[in-house]
């Protein structure tokens, strides 16, 4: 039986959608304050025009659907999935009267890109961009990296019935406190914490790479929101590399490192208990895997150019946490990414595959999730060596002791499976539209997980088709893919009725 | 004689050739760069920055979309560069002579011009910041439609408060 709601929830729907619609245009009052600080009159102007749209179609939504019953878990979902459609594209209305990008489609693509923090972009003359824009970027990226739900929850005043589902559908499992409401606060309170000491440690760096006082400052400000939220925007073309300076690049690993730990275990290092830490499955799954790649990558690094160690490591070292983590930043050219070897190549791409901490601002597969199915299949074969009599119950650690029973491994295999499909799926478009394999893998991996590092093929003038492409897999990559077909079952129901 | 003869062909090609692509274009330098890695080079591109260090600056320029780091020792005479390019100004425009790197071992891989040279080609400008008539009035219509909608869901809200009030 599929499930079909009713006109009066379908109408509840539509005016919660009016009411964020709402949340967002009073958001653009954020980048307007500063585009009327800075004099960037043409960006005001931009700020303020979206502002006016936003909230015209947010209150005729608000005006035409009177919100009539509470929403039930499965109709969270579809909201949770249009929401992550429909800010985007609302979003992408100050990018596009920039007069930065060819077309609205590429608007919509950054937006939807900074909003599912992924960093892949098809702006033009970005480095003429007003610093007003800039913020907008990356503003939107620190937004949809923390939720826009987490927003819309932090606030609101009581819980609703349907908060769980919209908290779920937006690819977060775990509560931190007891309600959902609190656990939103607590992860806005520790983002902003460390978006305080992060922007005012990229500040000072930035002054000593030799930027001067305003730069440095939204500098600094842009880099930590788009490496905590793991996005990897960055203000200049030139990537990380502007700065010419190792020490920023360091203050940046540490930046992207916090946004891609589980805000759980955020919550045990506020606390001092860096046991949780050490035993929990996710920081193990991490070291583990970033322990391999590392060591792999430099070695086709190292069979491949006489390279420098200390250039070994500084490239080799931040290419595979800016992919593990889905953060995107990059000390490179993409001239000097694509002379490496398709074995380095392969490294990055599976670095990027797996992704960050569930719970966290990163995309991927996740490290709960491979860390669930490496142990699965460690437990069977244990029971291919050991007699049959030897009864066998592998455990793992998560905040607490869990048993590793068959429903959690299928749920984590089917997500793995999903991501697997979106990963070659995109390849295989890339492919059928004249890209050779491995970039076209690399590209599609780096849209649906998230993570927005590129080989040169997302520009302005690539085929609309894969621009459709990577939108699609960037919003069903950050949404983990539930919230989507769970969608995609109700509104099949809404045809059947 | 023969060997004179073509020595003076050799350099006389090689001067026509420099001087027909007198300038490398940065997309050219990282579209083909184990061609150019550690040549002499000569660019022309907009300023983006200036960031000074001790013994010498790093200057990011600009050049068709495409953006590069120069170095600049202390012993290169860098000329006075009033405009960078960014929102506001259109950068100084300078000539850059030096050798080009892909991966620079001094310093750690990056892909940069070693400067030997430069010299201010044409100086920068401040941009208009006057927004266009069409952004005016495209503000002002929508500024009404929201004040309208506003207006009528306001009637609306106050007519529901009253209702329910009532009863």
């Amino acid at each position: 039986m599929i499930f079909s709601p009713s006109k009066e929830s379908i109408s509840s729907l539509l005016n919660l959608l009016g009411k964020l619609l709402c949340l967002l245009g009073l958001l653009f009052l954020v980048p307007a304050g500063i585009a009327l600080f800075l004099g960037e009159v043409p960006a005001l102007f931009d700020f303020l025009i979206s502002l006016f749209i936003t909230e015209t179609i947010g209150l005729l939504f608000l005006l035409f659907f009177p919100y009539k019953q509470d929403l039930d878990y499965s109709l969270a979902f579809l909201l949770v999935a249009l929401v992550w459609l429909i800010l985007p594209f609302f979003s992408a209305l100050p990018l596009w009267f920039s007069g930065h990008f060819k077309s609205f489609l590429d608007a919509f693509f950054d937006s939807m890109s900074g909003f599912t923090t992924t960093g892949l972009s098809l702006i033009r003359d970005l480095d003429y961009l007003s610093y007003s824009h800039n913020f907008f970027r990356h503003f939107i990226m620190f937004l949809g990296g923390q939720g826009i739900i987490i927003v819309a929850l932090s606030f609101s005043q009581k819980a609703s019935s349907y908060g769980v589902g919209l908290y779920v559908g937006e690819a977060r499992q775990e509560r931190i406190l007891p309600s959902i409401i609190s656990t939103s606060r607590f992860i806005w309170t520790v983002t902003l914490v460390y978006f305080i000491i992060g922007s005012l440690l990229l500040f000072f760096l930035g002054l000593k790479a030799g930027l001067p006082y305003k730069k440095a400052l939204f500098h600094g400000m842009f880099l930590f929101m788009a490496g905590f939220d793991t996005g990897g925007f960055t203000p200049q073309s030139l990537n990380l590399g502007y700065y010419h300076s190792l020490s920023l690049e360091l203050a940046t690993l540490i930046v992207m490192l916090l946004g891609s730990l589980n805000f759980n275990l955020h919550y045990f290092l506020w606390r001092k208990n860096l046991k949780e830490i050490l035993k929990n499955i996710e920081t193990r799954t991490f070291f583990i895997s970033f322990s391999l790649l590392f060591i792999f990558l430099n070695l086709t690094l190292v069979l491949n150019s006489k390279i420098p160690l200390l250039e070994l490591f500084r490239k080799g070292l931040y290419q595979i946490l800016t992919a593990h983590t889905g953060c995107g930043f990059s000390n490179l050219t993409v001239s000097q990414l694509k002379s490496w070897s398709e074995g380095s190549l392969v490294f990055i791409i599976i670095a990027m595959a797996l992704g960050g901490g569930v719970g966290s601002t990163t995309g991927g597969i996740k490290l709960m999730r491979v860390g669930l199915l490496f142990k699965s299949i460690v437990a069977e074969v244990k029971t291919w060596i050991f007699p049959a009599q030897v009864k066998m119950q592998e455990k793992y650690h998560h905040l607490q002791d869990f048993l590793l029973e068959d429903r959690r491994v299928k749920l984590a295999f089917i997500v793995f499976f999903f991501y697997l499909l979106s990963y070659l799926g995109g390849a295989v478009i890339g492919v059928l539209l004249g890209y050779p394999f491995l970039p076209a893998l690399f590209e599609s991996t780096s849209a649906s997980a998230n993570v927005g590092l590129t080989l040169g093929i997302t520009s302005p003038q690539m085929p609309v088709l894969l621009k459709l492409t990577y939108i699609i897999q960037m919003w069903t990559g950050r949404l983990e893919f539930v919230s989507v077909i769970a969608s995609l079952g109700i509104i099949i129901s809404l045809f059947k009725k | 004689m023969r060997r004179i003869f073509l020595l003076f062909l050799l350099i006389l090609t090689n001067m026509l050739s420099l001087q027909a692509g007198e300038f490398i274009e940065i997309k050219e330098l990282l579209a083909k760069p184990s061609f150019w890695d550690r040549k002499e080079v000569e660019v022309k591109a907009e300023v983006l920055d200036i960031l000074r260090r001790k013994k010498g600056s790093w200057i990011n320029i600009l050049d068709g979309g495409v953006s590069l780091g120069v170095w600049v020792p202390e012993e290169v005479r860098l000329p006075q560069i009033i405009y960078l390019a960014g929102p506001e100004e259109k950068g100084d425009l300078i000539r850059i002579r030096g050798k080009f790197y892909f991966n620079n071992p001094q310093y750690l891989g990056q892909t940069m011009i070693s400067a030997e040279g430069i010299s201010l080609l044409k100086r920068g400008e401040k941009f208009s910041l006057e927004p266009t008539l069409k952004k005016k009035r495209a503000l002002f219509l929508w500024a009404l439609l929201f004040l309208i909608t506003g207006v009528v869901y306001l009637i609306r809200n106050l007519k529901y408060a009253r209702r329910t009030s009532k009863t």
